[in-house]
């Protein structure tokens, strides 16, 4: 840990020492400029030494902006001393949220505890996996259930306490609590308004395949819809399944990415697409509010695949030598009073528009979770979505 | 004193390492395991067929195309009488300073913004046209140089023998500019085959969406291994492509005169229409970039997203970074070109060959490579700068080495024997003769080096060490992992356009003596 601050600190210098080359040029090449530099009374080719001036000019330049910079660069890592605590604490966290999102939440609990973070950015199982024994992590924090999951399965996770599981609503952490939900994301329809009447939306997902639709609708073989075919696989059979799949691609408009979806159907080129409940309220953000959205969110009027609920994981990795600070910091996340008032009252930049988790919480953008009419089922399915895959890319449907 | 035979072992040893070393993260696909099985499974989807075609068309197009606009351009600025040529060169240049998912991003928002009912960008020839704008630079800046070597003797025998003007140029004027040609369009090709953010905007999918479809949606990690390995195994032979279209070494020279600058083809009143038409090609590669950069800038949302400190540390991080990577990427790739363009030989070639290989698989398989291979060998470099900065040097290699060995060529070996018979002693001749004119090469491949590590996310995302953001990763964190966000994003692709532009301009600037 200390090597680690310390060489991210020391940049400059250590990059030019340490490199694991095996090549001695880059330790040579101060001693070989210095030549260059030397008095030299090699009048025949005098004209080549404008050249050779002009490397050492370069290369010092370059020495030092990197010099220079790499001081304020390394001003911004963390330094865990003071923080005024015994033992001052630094969690390291890998996650897969929004980064303002998880900031935001990171950034409250610091205030209140002193308690630091470093923070891996879009991680996955993938990076956790190749580090091995190595890994950093004392805590993942995932955007769907599936990375959750997938750890959870590899035994790689310590079992959260009951007390922070019972906080939040039953339902959407590990049954075997593994990991507990923090916030979670609801599948929705969007729609045009100007192409599309409310009244005339389908009633169910099932149905948006009917030939009333077709052409009409944008998807995206995104995460969450690979979750989706995965909940329809373990519900009502892989045929079934199959089926509808082949619906959606001869009927609807694949845009490959959520956000394509909702942009798309906001500037009016499909009347309907199926995306997350999210990307809608960014977008409205970046327009000035909800009021400036043509697009609007649709809920299917009953208990519907179409509203599924994803939570969003926190675990502890076995592998983490800072147990106790990370059981505690989730805890605290999970709290009505803690991370839970971050996501009820934050803004679109803190809360990135998710659903609080924790029993009677509710946003004050986008409401309570418990409005949504998600079947209640168990993402641990999301483990293993080989089904899914195999079903997905049979098909020809995939990212 | 090296003795002359030890001097170049020790070059040989250094080449092989480093060789050696760019293999490693391919190593590393067999080390952590791969199925033959998968491979033959991903035969039996039915969409397969189709991805691997996309793939190799859009590799072929692109790369086609890159030579089109990029030749054509070389010649405009170099042997036209269009007005305006020196800025031309730069604005021909500019569209590298843009990573590609930010050109990607913007010419798909423009196109949602203009013609939302139309699928332009999302088309294979609209993703040809928007991916060739911003890779042709390589093409022009490597050719600008060539075609300004190409000795106008030549082309007067052959007229003087009544060749047709169709027929010089076929017969005498391209041939001349093979190499240069072949040598840039690799990385054009290698640069498509492990694109992923922009290939996923524009809605092509290719092989390496479908790696990382695999990483990301499914977690199938083997899976993604397995198809990389196919992916680097396109990427071989697009690599023997390239190496016979660089063809057999040409006559440089007409007699023993130096060769005197190319005449310029006189354009009277076609000189403006010229000029416009060709003022198109920056403006549709940076057009839609500068348009949604400045309405982000301009946007009434969000103002909070605006952290201009933020930007600024991103901007220092960035820089540091890619200095690192171009002054280390420069001296590792010295031997090689040095070997392999003074005692070319089937092993010099094969071990510069080696180091493109790793150029070609997604940069996501390369940072998973790191990652495995950091925690297992270098711990304590683990998610530190210098770890960083190795993956850069390993990514960008091949920019260090294509460049140096243009400008070794430059350094003629009789130099350096005349040197030698005035009694200077090999290192004297190394740093007074050989890398002095070897110099713009070498600068020409560091500029490269640090503008492409600027620019680079997937790999930086997996090693950047912790609460460090560069402009790519800052810009990143704004686009919430879907679309641009153009207000959030604006202030880093400002930020990323300014600091692209150095380079380009001191690339731009160092050919600019060319231009008459």
């Amino acid at each position: 840990m200390h090597l680690r601050e310390l060489n991210a600190r020391n940049l400059p210098l250590l990059a030019l020492h340490s490199a694991p080359l095996d090549n001695p040029l880059p330790r040579t090449s101060p001693q070989l400029h210095g030549a260059i530099n030397k008095e030299c009374n090699w009048k025949a080719i005098s004209m080549f030494r404008t050249h050779a001036r002009r490397t050492a000019a370069v290369v010092a330049a370059v020495a030092i902006v990197a010099a220079m910079t790499g001081c304020s660069a390394s001003g911004a890592a963390t330094d865990s001393s003071g923080g005024g605590a015994d033992t001052p604490v630094t969690l390291t966290i890998y996650t897969d949220q929004h980064a303002e999102f998880v900031t935001a939440l990171t950034d409250a609990y610091t205030a209140e505890t002193g308690v630091k973070f470093n923070i891996q950015q879009d991680a996955t199982f993938g990076q956790i996996e190749a580090e091995g024994t190595a890994s950093l992590a004392d805590i993942f924090l995932s955007e769907d259930p599936a990375p959750v999951a997938q750890l959870a399965k590899a035994g790689l996770l310590s079992p959260i306490d009951e007390s922070t599981v019972k906080q939040v609503q039953p339902g959407l952490s590990s049954p075997e609590s593994l990991w507990v939900a923090f916030a979670a994301r609801t599948r929705v329809l969007y729609y045009n308004p100007n192409l599309i009447a409310e009244a005339d939306l389908p009633k169910s997902l099932l149905d948006i395949v009917e030939p009333q639709f077709e052409g009409e609708f944008a998807w995206a073989p995104s995460g969450a819809f690979v979750a989706t075919t995965q909940y329809l696989i373990s519900t009502i059979g892989k045929e079934k399944t199959s089926e509808f799949l082949t619906g959606l691609k001869d009927n609807g408009i694949d845009e490959q990415k959520n956000g394509n979806v909702r942009d798309t159907v906001e500037a009016g080129k499909h009347a309907m697409g199926l995306s997350n409940h999210y990307y809608w309220w960014i977008k409205a953000a970046e327009v000035g509010g909800a009021d400036n959205m043509t697009s609007k969110i649709y809920h299917f009027p009953e208990t519907d695949a179409g509203n599924l609920i994803l939570s969003s994981g926190a675990a502890v990795l076995k592998n983490s030598t800072q147990e106790p600070a990370a059981a505690k910091f989730v805890a605290w996340l999970t709290n009505i009073d803690g991370g839970q008032k971050v996501i009820s009252d934050g803004g679109i930049d803190s809360s990135a528009a998710q659903y609080p988790v924790a029993v009677g919480s509710s946003s004050k953008l986008v409401g309570s979770l418990t409005d949504i009419k998600s079947p209640s089922y168990d993402m641990s399915i999301y483990a293993d979505q080989s089904e899914a895959e195999e079903l997905l890319k049979t098909l020809g449907i995939s990212g | 004193m090296l003795k002359r035979g030890s001097g170049r072992a020790v070059v040989v040893i250094l080449s092989v390492t480093v060789g050696l070393l760019s293999l490693l993260p391919i190593g590393y696909l067999f080390i952590a395991g791969l199925s033959f099985a998968d491979i033959q499974t991903l035969f039996t989807y039915p969409t397969t067929a189709d991805r691997i075609l996309r793939t190799v068309a859009l590799t072929v197009a692109i790369s086609f195309l890159s030579i089109v606009i990029g030749v054509g351009a070389a010649i405009l600025v170099v042997r036209t009488n269009v007005p305006l040529r020196r800025t031309l060169t730069v604005l021909f240049a500019m569209p590298l300073a843009v990573p590609g998912f930010v050109s990607a991003y913007a010419a798909y928002s423009a196109n949602l913004m203009f013609a939302p009912k139309f699928d332009i960008a999302t088309s294979f020839i609209g993703a040809t046209i928007i991916m060739t704008l911003s890779l042709y630079p390589y093409v022009f800046l490597a050719c600008v140089v060539a075609v300004r070597n190409i000795d106008p003797a030549q082309e007067e025998v052959a007229k003087s023998l009544r060749a047709r003007p169709g027929s010089v140029f076929w017969r005498v004027t391209v041939p001349q500019l093979r190499p240069a040609i072949a040598a840039s369009v690799i990385i054009v090709a290698l640069h498509v085959l492990s694109e992923y953010g922009a290939m996923v905007q524009l809605r092509q999918r290719t092989l390496t969406t479908t790696i990382m479809a695999d990483m990301l949606d499914y977690g199938n990690y083997e899976s993604a291994r397995s198809l990389s390995l196919l992916l680097a195994a396109l990427a071989f032979i697009f690599l023997i492509g390239g190496r016979m279209l660089s063809g057999r070494p040409y006559a440089q020279k007409v007699g023993s005169h130096t060769v005197r600058p190319p005449s310029a083809m006189k354009f009277g009143r076609a000189r403006i229409p010229l000029l416009t038409l060709s003022m198109l090609v920056p403006l549709v590669a940076l057009g839609p970039t500068a348009l949604m950069t400045t309405r982000g800038l301009l946007s009434p949302g969000r103002q909070s997203a605006v952290r201009w400190a933020e930007v600024l540390q991103a901007t220092g991080a960035t820089l540091t970074f890619a200095a690192w990577a171009a002054v280390i990427a420069t001296a590792v790739a010295l031997p090689l070109s040095w070997w392999v363009s003074r005692r070319p030989s089937f092993w010099s070639n094969m071990t510069e060959r080696s180091v493109w290989l790793a150029h070609s698989i997604p940069n996501a398989i390369l940072a998973l490579a790191l990652v495995f291979l950091a925690t297992r060998l270098v711990p304590g470099l683990y998610k530190t700068a210098a770890l960083l900065v190795i993956a850069y040097v390993i990514l960008y290699l091949p920019l260090a080495v294509a460049n140096q060995r243009v400008g070794l060529q430059a350094a003629f070996v009789r130099y350096d024997e005349a040197a030698a018979s005035l009694g200077r002693p090999a290192w004297q001749r190394l740093t007074h003769v050989s890398l002095p004119l070897a110099f713009p090469g070498i600068a020409t491949g560091a500029l490269l080096v640090g503008l492409d590590a600027s620019k680079e996310l997937t790999t930086t995302l997996m090693l950047l060490p912790f609460n460090v953001q560069t402009l790519s990763t800052g810009l990143w964190g704004t686009t919430n992992g879907e679309s641009l966000d153009f207000a959030a994003a604006a202030p880093y692709a400002l930020m990323l356009l300014v600091l692209g532009s150095i380079p380009v301009y001191l690339i731009s600037r160092r050919i600019l003596r060319f231009i008459v």
